[in-house]
């Protein structure tokens, strides 16, 4: 899933500076949060952190290419296995718009 | 997007005062407003069902019930029964069009006049169901920072309506 060690630490970085705008942001002065679930809210900043770290990381830009080339919806029975079928409409034949 | 459309169908239920509310439709509970939305929500993904008992090609996925039509066609049903719950069926079923825009297999959002695919190529399709389908979902970045980011804001939705974080 990782290449780099660094991959896994870097998000705690992100997810902290995630964690700590959120906190700035939605924190009602009338309900403070409590360090505990200060906590929460960084615990669940890491997950989209850890996405953001993955982006550097060269594990995961390998699986999205490769994943891309293979067509998951293709008949089982005409197209080797993880093959494309031939003409089989993926997105990116079909139209792209973005 | 998978475990995402929890946290995104929560969102929308937290939502459900606001949606109701600008369609003039009548109060619903939350229960209620959580039970209509996680169903809308997860709606277009039933279309795995007749896959699974090999009525339809794995191609059935991502195909009608992910259709513009499909939404106009369940919002339209729930209509006469309750304009409530047909406003939070069509924002449910277009906001997980919108969660599943980022696959690669691309949404046919204009069946049955058109065939084509949209997408934004944010994370590569691997499959509808599944472990390996599961697993290689979560080898790619973008599909942590959508879902992660979802659940996020679920967990500031809840915190802005006093459920969550319990003291």
């Amino acid at each position: 899933m990782f290449e780099y060690r660094r991959t896994p630490y870097l998000a705690i970085l992100y997810g902290a500076v995630i964690g700590t705008a959120v906190i700035a942001l939605v924190e009602m002065p009338a309900r403070p949060l409590t360090p505990v679930q200060s906590g929460l809210f960084y615990l669940l900043s890491y997950l989209p952190a850890l996405g953001l770290s993955m982006l550097s990381d060269p594990a995961s830009k390998r699986a999205r290419a490769e994943y891309m080339k293979i067509d998951f919806y293709a008949p089982k029975n005409n197209a080797g296995a993880g093959e494309p079928a031939a003409g089989a409409p993926r997105a990116s034949q079909e139209g792209r718009t973005a | 997007m998978q475990v995402g459309h929890v946290a995104l169908a929560g969102t929308i239920a937290s939502f459900a005062p606001q949606i109701t509310a600008a369609v003039g439709g009548p109060k619903i509970t939350g229960w209620e407003a959580l039970a209509v939305v996680f169903v809308a929500h997860y709606l277009p993904n039933f279309d795995v069902i007749p896959i699974k008992l090999k009525w339809a090609p794995d191609r059935f996925h991502c195909s009608y019930s992910h259709s513009l039509l499909f939404a106009a066609a369940v919002a339209l049903a729930l209509w006469p029964i309750n304009v409530s719950w047909a406003a939070l069926a069509i924002v449910s079923l277009l906001l997980h069009f919108a969660a599943d825009m980022g696959s690669s297999v691309g949404l046919p959002l204009l069946l049955p006049f058109s065939r084509r695919r949209f997408s934004l190529y944010l994370w590569a399709d691997t499959g509808h169901s599944g472990w390996f389908a599961f697993k290689s979902t979560y080898e790619q970045a973008c599909t942590w920072i959508t879902e992660g980011g979802m659940f996020l804001v679920l967990a500031v939705r809840c915190y802005q309506l006093g459920v969550w974080p319990l003291r």
